[in-house]
């Protein structure tokens, strides 16, 4: 097993570590510290790898969760995971994320209207159906399209597939626009920079 | 423009959800379509909105419940490892019903995404100097172990009958791979005529294949030490008490260890250790360490001029730890 072998395990996955970390948009001297840092972790805890996973999982587990640890660490104000996405996938990365967002903070003024955007999401989500309400909580928690539908599939007898939570995602996202527009919030985007 | 893409698809786009080709597809229609890019936008804001609502609604982290499977079981959920159709529902079920748990899974996808992609990257190698930090931090050098020395006490206080008591110990090791031999010096193989000086060590010493048996030899007194040409015995020669015991020498190639348990004035057993490179000049700064049961109980540093002496051994099971250009070590198994 190349898992009790930490030499080994280094050689082995040295390379994907580093090209995670480059990946993103984070200084040389830091990148560094990152490495070691999540080498250290590897070694100190490679005992309690079970082997049930692929290894190249747990170490990249460790690894986002060493590079997350660090921007965290480094920013002064907490950062939303959206934007941690941003920064881990770098410049060139292939989702388009959105600027920084901090749903927390803020100006009173600006905590009242995050306050009544907070209240306006609960009340659309309960406005919609409880498959769809399923399919965006799990959405929004980061799963997959392709582990919703598992999901979905395990708990209901009628099969769906990754394009049907997509289609059900859109029609969401698209009701909760216009609750939102018909509170008179249309854009949203300046309230939330 | 004619060419636009549905809203929806654009939806899966910023999802990460469509194909590579797909995805640069749209990205590249994106930079000319303002429209799309609008559209882009809102999808954007609304995906932002319901994502803090659900990191806000979610805090403080929700705690893990008595079903939830093994973080092992998670990631290889996670990742396919678990590929059984009946393992898989029952992992689905409780993550359909547990946030904990689909937490877990959603993180782990992330990570394995991130490893494919930087994976598909041109490979960037690690900075060499990091690699060597790595090194030196986590795989320090192992011990290259020179053999194991097993004696007697009570033989040691009788050696003194001359080289006609000469006995076989059992090395119990197999033979050192990384570029040790043992040499085992033997009274009887040396020539008659006594020499002067130092000479190679090769005319001297007699090179076992450390397959088998060793030969140890008794120290004999002064008046003959002459016929030892090593340079431990030429400081040894100064030393009136030497009397009788054994001697052990092992070759590290560019080093030569040399271990005499003799017997000392006061009756006791000394341990004498002399570090000595390939022709036999004694070695200074040496670090010798000698443990016992994992703890130090004698420590030395070579010098050009003083013998290390290790007074008073008793029996029991020694390492010898010599720090030279990497870490050796020597055990002593005394009964």
């Amino acid at each position: 097993m190349v898992h009790d072998n930490p030499r080994k395990v280094y050689e082995e996955y040295r390379s994907l570590v580093w090209s995670m970390i480059c990946k993103g948009g984070i200084k040389r001297q830091e990148q560094e510290d990152i490495f070691m840092e999540t080498w250290k972790a590897i070694f100190s805890s490679l005992d309690s790898f079970d082997g049930r996973a692929k290894l190249s999982t747990w170490i990249a587990r460790i690894a986002r969760y060493k590079i997350i640890d660090h921007i965290r660490a480094r920013s002064l104000l907490p950062l939303e995971e959206c934007e941690l996405n941003r920064i881990i996938d770098g410049a060139e990365g292939k989702g388009i994320h959105a600027p920084i967002t901090t749903w927390s903070g803020g100006e009173p003024r600006d905590k009242a209207i995050k306050s009544e955007l907070a209240e306006i999401v609960r009340d659309a989500l309960g406005d919609l159906s409880p498959e769809t309400r399923f399919i965006v909580e799990k959405w929004m928690i980061g799963l997959k399209y392709r582990e919703i539908a598992e999901l979905l599939n395990a708990v209901s007898d009628t099969p769906v597939d990754t394009n049907y939570i997509g289609k059900q995602l859109f029609l969401a996202k698209t009701e909760l626009r216009k609750s939102l527009a018909g509170k008179g919030i249309k854009d949203f985007h300046s309230l939330l920079e | 423009m004619g060419n636009c893409y549905k809203e929806e698809d654009i939806s899966r786009y910023l999802d990460g959800e469509l194909d590579l080709r797909e995805a640069s597809l749209i990205g590249e229609h994106l930079k000319i379509c303002s429209e799309c890019k609008a559209q882009v936008r809102r999808l954007q804001d609304t995906g932002i909105v319901l994502k803090a609502y659900c990191q806000k609604a979610a805090s403080p982290s929700l705690p893990k419940g008595p079903d939830c499977p093994e973080e092992g079981v998670l990631l290889a959920f996670a990742d396919g490892s678990i590929s059984g159709e009946e393992e898989r529902k029952k992992i689905s079920v409780h993550l359909a019903g547990c946030d904990y748990c689909c937490r877990i899974v959603a993180e782990v996808s992330r990570a394995v995404e991130l490893a494919s992609d930087a994976a598909e990257m041109t490979p960037s190698p690690v900075p060499s100097r990091l690699n060597r930090i790595i090194e030196e931090s986590f795989f320090p050098p192992d011990l290259v172990a020179l053999g194991c020395i097993k004696a007697n006490l009570a033989d040691i206080r009788d050696s003194s009958s001359g080289p006609g008591n000469a006995q076989h110990i059992v090395y119990p090791l197999p033979p050192p791979a990384q570029r040790t031999a043992m040499v085992a010096e033997d009274r009887e193989s040396l020539p008659e005529q006594p020499r002067s000086g130092y000479s190679c060590a090769e005319e001297d010493t007699l090179i076992m294949e450390a397959s088998g048996d060793i030969k140890k030899y008794p120290l004999v007194d002064s008046g003959e030490v002459s016929t030892q040409r090593t340079a431990s015995n030429k400081l040894s020669r100064g030393r009136e008490k030497l009397s009788r015991g054994l001697k052990w020498v092992f070759d590290g190639g560019e080093m030569n260890v040399s271990v005499e348990m003799a017997v000392s004035g006061k009756k006791d057993i000394e341990c004498r250790i002399n570090v000595t490179d390939c022709y036999g000049f004694p070695l200074a700064g040496v670090s010798l360490r000698l443990e016992q049961a994992g703890k130090n109980v004698w420590s030395h540093n070579t010098r050009l001029n003083k013998e290390a002496i290790f007074p008073h051994v008793t029996s029991g099971s020694y390492r010898l730890i010599i720090g030279h250009d990497r870490d050796y070590c020597l055990d002593l198994d005394l009964r």
